[in-house]
């Protein structure tokens, strides 16, 4: 061990620590400073996959989809193609185009009316930034994306009848916030997928919420909770998926509010109820744009 | 004691898993695949060998009485780098690795090294025995993670490897299923102490 009979006096002893630390110090912030924007892009790619996953655009083995079946992107028509006996991993350069020719992100205010960003009068970067902590479905204007259909970017109009939307969820796990995302059919209600793209949850029990597996529950599910009759009434159904403790068969059989549920996970109570509340809260504010949605897709 | 012993006794005759059981709950936590458990092992190399080589590099100016922060400031210095590198190269990978890439700091694995063998030794060997001490974790990580992917999910490398036409359907119940128990972690207990009894019985034939 250092120097056989040297002596280390406690000045020489608190040179020592503050060199090593101010050495490791050093390397951790230029380390820090030289990722800082890969890690940034590895972040936005991985949420633009995710959001792309709700909308039931990629799969959750990163293949692209197109109504349920494999596809593969296009490059000279910017389109989906299927392929359904092909599997093929999608390029990270094809999720960022597609992200970027078929979500527009828009805003929608307190009676349901789509506007883009300009038209609300706020700065989009500023807004996203501002609000990515706390959530959307509380403010005067709520983000919404809207997933536009599988069409030549050219013959791509906001007019068109979307394909579907995505709506931001957001609320309280167990250690700390989750934050999803819930993409809709075009009316508004039918689940098209349900992705969480930020959660702290307990590795194996809570930040189960993750995995496709119980993911992959949520599609075709209903938001608006249909009636004992089979009926929805729109204006006053409560909205949002229960994840119900044990499994949904057990719970409601084939009764109506099953069709508005899906199974728990076990040894994750609280991350369930955080599950329940978020999508709740986040989905009650935007009854007015989900009503007009739905409006939109049945006179057409 | 040869140079390249500092490596080799390590992988299989001093191995940390089996002989120390050090290492164990990162072992359980991330074999469930085979690329996960591969992601922790070059991690654990790259960590353990570095910040061997560098506490056997400030060994002579090392005061006693701060000997342990000392290392424990470089593992982690090396720890939040693999982290650091992961976050933007391997976004993914670090999402499920979540806080197992963290907790390589307290892995008792990478400061033994450093307390019992780095700090009384010159550079070279020392890397080498962290590299060794290292790769010897990985090796076993590598072979639960391989008998736990192939039989709890029937791929490797998330490649499947058992053909559908295999498994049990709603018409034929009967057929193969995976096992569910190799998805978790309890599985790797019984994995890894197959191994280590194997490495008992090993040994002792050699002893005789």
């Amino acid at each position: 061990m250092a120097g056989k009979g040297q002596q280390f006096t406690s000045g020489k002893t608190l040179l020592f620590v503050i060199v090593l630390c101010f050495t490791c110090a050093l390397v951790l912030s230029v380390l820090a400073d030289v990722l800082r924007q890969p890690q940034l892009d590895a972040r936005e790619l991985y949420k633009s996959k995710q959001l792309l996953r709700a909308a039931a655009i990629l799969s959750d083995e990163n293949v692209f989809l197109l109504n349920d079946t494999f596809a593969s992107y296009d490059r000279s028509k910017g389109t989906l193609i299927p392929t359904p006996s092909q599997k093929e991993r999608a390029r990270d350069r094809d999720i960022l185009t597609l992200f970027e020719t078929r979500i527009l992100a828009r805003v929608t205010n307190d009676t349901g009316q789509v506007l883009t960003f300009e038209q609300a009068g706020l700065d989009e970067e500023a807004y996203l930034r501002d609000h990515a902590k706390y959530g959307f479905a509380n403010l005067p204007y709520k983000l919404v994306y809207i997933v536009q259909p599988n069409l030549p970017p050219n013959q791509l109009s906001p007019d068109l009848l979307p394909y579907g939307y995505v709506i931001p969820i957001n609320g309280y796990g167990l250690w700390d916030a989750i934050y999803g995302y819930l993409g809709l059919k075009a009316d508004a209600d039918t689940v098209l997928g349900m992705t969480w793209y930020d959660q702290k949850e307990t590795p194996g029990l809570g930040g189960n919420i993750v995995l496709p597996e119980w993911q992959n529950q949520f599609k075709n599910k209903v938001i608006f909770q249909k009636s004992p009759s089979g009926t929805t009434d729109y204006a006053r159904a409560p909205l949002g998926i229960k994840v119900v403790k044990t499994t949904v068969q057990e719970t409601y059989g084939k009764t109506a509010p099953a069709a508005s549920a899906v199974d728990g996970i076990a040894g994750a109570s609280i991350t369930v109820v955080g599950v329940n509340e978020a999508l709740r809260n986040s989905l009650g504010p935007y009854r007015p744009f989900l009503i007009q949605a739905h409006q939109q897709e049945a006179s057409q | 004691m040869k140079l390249r012993h500092y490596y080799t006794d390590q992988i299989w005759k001093n191995n940390q898993i089996l002989v120390a059981i050090l290492g164990i709950c990162s072992a359980l936590a991330v074999t469930i695949k085979v690329n996960v458990a591969l992601t922790m092992s070059l991690s654990v190399i790259f960590v353990t060998g570095f910040s061997s080589l560098f506490v056997s590099l400030i060994r002579n100016i090392t005061p006693p009485n701060v000997r342990m922060i000392a290392q424990l400031a470089i593992i982690s210095l090396f720890v939040i780098i693999v982290d650091q590198v992961l976050k933007a190269f391997l976004y993914e990978m670090s999402l499920t690795l979540s806080v197992f890439v963290g907790l390589i700091i307290t892995n008792c694995l990478v400061m033994g090294r450093a307390e019992s063998m780095a700090k009384n030794v010159s550079p070279l060997p020392a890397f080498l025995d962290g590299l060794g001490a290292a790769s010897g974790y990985a090796l076993i990580l590598l072979i639960v993670g391989v008998i736990r992917e192939f039989f709890g999910f029937g791929s490797l490398f998330d490649f499947p490897i058992i053909p559908k036409s295999w498994y049990a359907t709603p018409e034929h119940p009967d057929r193969y299923v995976n096992s569910n128990l190799m998805a978790l972690a309890p599985s790797a207990f019984f994995i890894i102490g197959a191994i280590i009894w194997l490495r008992n019985v090993l040994a002792k034939e050699e002893d005789l």
